[in-house]
């Protein structure tokens, strides 16, 4: 016993010392892949962080150059199990890994160097190693032209401005992308409705934004030639000198020989000024909203009482990014607001989701007194590019019918409470029921919700032997109770035909027919014609041998009486009176017994 | 062979809770990037947009690999479509998590808004609101409850025919079990409907913008139905698919043709 114990300990003191050594010799490390050595400017590659040694790192830190597009496509974890032999002994080594992975877009040609990752484990900051691969321009196609048109080269500070792009293709062409142009990291692009007419329509992606074209025919050089045409919109958030493009598409192009071949075609850059907004004549209260706006305001109700809360919506409607409209006008410092209402002290509300175009605040303001009969305009001021002076947009003036209340005094509310018996309600109390708002945006749930959900399956449910098992029960036991119905059904008309058969008998044995009465119930019983019965037939019976045996040498007897001398010692029927009820109380009592 | 067999079951039991963890740390890391897309989005941050393409790609390579979904997931894949602006992918996934549990009212108001937030407004035809009247239990009274109704009132009428059948129970009794088997029809009709609208397989959405529905599958044959693009969003049912071109039946009743690579089907 002592011997299997201290086994045992030495075993667990070896797995300890065995696992010990085997966690120290798995250090943290840091590891790159990159899927490709070699690619095409504008194609992509997948490069991946694999950190080993840890649980649930950090992302890693990796200044990334400017001559690669990057995307973050998350972190995934894999774990394998192998057997290893530490100190003579198989173990089963988990080895955990998470692999942080980015999808690389070369912009520019020749060797580009991806500095090493480095990541933070318990304060200690451990680097990876730096890993390179080569981008290469391919054939510049001559056939082709790409033309870029922008509205202004000299734009403002947060100012929308409109590009079109035009790819004249040369010959048949196929997988390209323009994923290596190059447009300010400062510059916001948003896409814009194609131009009509187009024969088909085909989806680009620049920057990370996807945006669609047309294919359209047309004349260029003289020729007739295909040409693809998008159109985006530029939004500079920085100022000073830029360079819009070269817009480029990096393509596969099937030459009349049957070779297909990768090649190229960029449009010349452009070079953009953006400037600040001028300050002369800048109205006050202006937030660096740029352009054409539209501007409304809408009242919960009409008609109120004095101090009754009032919803008002203020909604601009604009092209995007609708700069300076962070927040709406503070109500307390516009004019006719600041005497005849009281705002809410919690300020405007803005409406989310953000819809494109659309800004919209809300928030509560109470009518002062009864003789306000609308409620202000409110403004807003915008610059205006084209015309080069700010404009100020007013939202229509909202006529409301205020009316005015009863002060009540404390003695009014005691009296009028202990006349009527209603209920009081202090003037100082607002009292205000609470309306739904228009559908909105709601919540998803936390990650442990998400996973605790039950999932509802026909197929699953249709397969559930509770359910299977619960369903088919009834009448499964309905089936079985019929079943045992019918059985009983015919045993009881067996019954029936035995009982009459044992009348019919007895009126035989009282008629002096008594072996012919004893064959008859015998025949019934065992279903067989009543000249059919012999002797033995009466074993065949379901009753006791001892009656089984009498009533066969009653039989037998009757059957060897004309070859017997008339005074021979046999039984004989009278020597057995109750014979036949004995036969057929044993015949029911056995059926009983047996259905 | 029995540790053979011990061994196989160790290594099954790891690796499904290797997968578990996997989808947990997975799902974990969209939510976290959706939440902060939000924090972003109240800032104004130009980079919400790309974080919001990120956190929805997760979700829905999670879906894709691991096979698993599930209302919740769905809904955080609708949100993080329609803060993007993608009505079409948005309509989609809350479209999908709503087949999941119809009961779910976060959800379902989520999709409410999403539809709002179509600009091709159509109204229903007859038949689809017939269908609406029919399915109109779904919102709020769970399958698993009426499932839970059918066999009680399926079982308890046949027994009861079987207690009247060995005569335990009076006469009346037999009326009584057939009314409740006849009465379990309803949540078995109800059941089967959801089943016959979830499932059919012909359901869709627009997902992307300047659909074009023309009145044939070609752009140079034949003309435009429309003068407007159908909006992403909207709901169609696809009949027939011929050489990259879909027969959609929108909610209206009318048809037209659109590309196949213009809508997706809500069944995957």
């Amino acid at each position: 016993m002592m011997q299997a114990l201290k086994s045992i300990l030495l075993s667990l003191c070896m797995l300890f010392v065995s696992h010990s050594a085997l966690a120290q010799a798995t250090p943290v490390t840091v590891d790159v892949e990159l899927s490709r050595s070699r690619v095409y400017v504008g194609d992509q590659l997948t490069y991946q962080v694999i950190v080993r040694g840890t649980d649930n790192p950090s992302s890693p830190q990796v200044e990334f150059p400017d001559s690669v597009r990057v995307s973050y496509n998350g972190r995934s974890s894999h774990s394998f199990t192998n057997m290893r032999i530490v100190n003579g002994k198989r173990q089963s080594v988990t080895d955990q890994r998470y692999s942080f992975q980015y999808t690389l877009t070369a912009v520019e040609s020749g060797i580009i160097t991806i500095p090493a990752p480095q990541i933070t484990v318990n304060g200690q900051v451990i680097s990876g190693e730096s890993s390179s691969f080569e981008s290469t321009l391919p054939v510049h196609s001559d056939a082709d032209e790409m033309l870029v048109f922008i509205e202004r080269d000299k734009i403002y500070l947060n100012e929308t401005v409109e590009v079109e792009c035009t790819w004249w293709i040369g010959n048949q062409t196929s997988e390209f992308s323009f994923a290596s142009t190059k447009i300010p990291s400062s510059f916001q692009i948003s896409p814009l409705a194609p131009p009509s007419g187009g024969e088909q329509t085909v989806r680009v992606t620049m920057n990370d934004i996807p945006l669609v074209g047309v294919v359209m025919a047309g004349q260029h050089f003289g020729q007739n030639m295909t040409k693809l045409v998008f159109r985006f919109s530029i939004t500079p958030e920085e100022t000073g000198s830029f360079h819009l493009g070269p817009i480029r598409a990096v393509f596969t192009r099937h030459s009349g020989t049957g070779q297909n071949f990768r090649a190229y075609i960029e449009s010349e850059s452009i070079p953009i000024q953006v400037q600040l907004v001028p300050s002369d004549g800048q109205p006050d209260g202006y937030a660096g909203a740029i352009g054409t706006y539209r501007v409304h305001t809408k009242a919960s109700n009409s008609v109120v009482n004095v101090g009754d809360p009032i919803e008002l919506t203020y909604r601009v409607v604009g092209n995007e990014p609708m700069a300076g409209l962070d927040d709406a006008p503070a109500l307390n410092q516009l004019p006719g607001f600041s005497d005849d209402f009281r705002a809410s002290s919690e300020g405007w509300r803005e409406s989310l989701p953000k819809k494109s175009g659309m800004r919209e605040f809300t928030t509560t303001i109470r009518a002062l007194n009864p003789e306000v009969d609308e409620i202000p305009a409110i403004g807003f001021s915008s610059f205006h590019p084209e015309s080069n002076s700010y404009e100020i947009y007013q939202s229509s003036p909202i006529p409301i019918e205020v009316r005015a209340v009863e002060v009540v005094t404390l003695a009014d509310a005691v009296v009028t409470g202990g006349l009527s018996g209603e209920t009081i309600s202090s003037p100082d109390v607002e009292h205000t029921e609470l309306t739904p708002t228009q559908p909105g945006l709601w919540a998803h749930g936390s990650v442990a919700e998400i996973l605790s959900e039950r999932d509802y399956s026909y197929q699953a449910l249709i397969r559930d032997p509770i359910v299977i098992s619960a369903t088919a029960s009834g009448p499964i036991l309905y089936a079985i109770t019929m079943l045992l119905g019918v059985v009983r059904s015919r045993d009881k008309n067996h019954r029936r035909i035995l009982c009459r058969a044992y009348a019919h008998s007895r009126q035989l044995e009282k008629q002096g027919q008594t072996y012919q009465s004893l064959r008859h119930y015998l025949a019934t019983a065992l279903d067989i014609n009543t000249e059919s019965v012999v002797s033995n037939d009466a074993f065949l019976l379901p009753i006791d041998r001892a009656t089984a045996q009498r009533a066969s040498d009653i039989l037998s007897h009757d059957e060897a009486k004309p070859y017997l001398n008339s005074d021979a010692n046999v039984p004989s029927i009278t020597q057995a009176p109750n014979l036949l009820k004995e036969i057929h109380t044993q015949i029911l009592d056995h059926r009983l017994d047996h259905p | 062979m029995k540790s053979l067999m011990l061994s196989l079951i160790v290594c099954v039991l790891t690796q499904a809770s290797a997968i578990a963890q996997n989808i947990e740390s997975d799902l974990n890391d969209a939510v976290t990037n959706l939440n902060s897309a939000i924090d972003q989005l109240n800032t104004n941050d130009p980079q919400s947009k790309s974080t919001l393409q990120q956190s929805a790609a997760k979700i829905e390579q999670i879906i894709d690999t691991y096979g698993v979904q599930s209302p919740g997931m769905h809904h955080a894949l609708g949100n993080a479509y329609m803060l993007q602006g993608d009505t079409g992918h948005a309509v989609l996934a809350y479209r999908r998590g709503e087949i999941l549990d119809p009961t779910n009212k976060e959800l379902h108001h989520s999709l409410n808004f999403a539809r709002s937030s179509v600009s091709t407004q159509i109204d229903p035809s007859v038949s689809n609101k017939l269908w609406n009247f029919i399915l109109i239990w779904r919102g709020s009274v769970s399958r698993y409850h009426l499932t839970i109704l059918f066999v009680v009132l399926f079982t308890t009428g046949w027994i009861t025919l079987a207690g009247r059948a060995t005569r335990l129970l009076p006469k009346a009794f037999f009326h009584f079990g057939f009314g409740l088997i006849l009465v379990s029809i309803l949540p078995l009709f109800m059941l089967g409907s959801d089943w016959f609208y979830t499932h059919s397989a012909n359901a869709a959405i627009i997902t992307q913008s300047e659909t074009i529905a023309r009145t044939g599958p070609d752009d140079s044959v034949y003309a435009r139905v429309y003068e407007e693009p159908l909006a992403p969003g909207l709901e169609i049912r696809v009949i027939e698919s011929r050489d990259g071109w879909s027969h959609a039946k929108l909610m209206d009743g009318s048809q037209c043709w659109i590309r196949n690579t213009d809508f997706e089907y809500i069944s995957q």
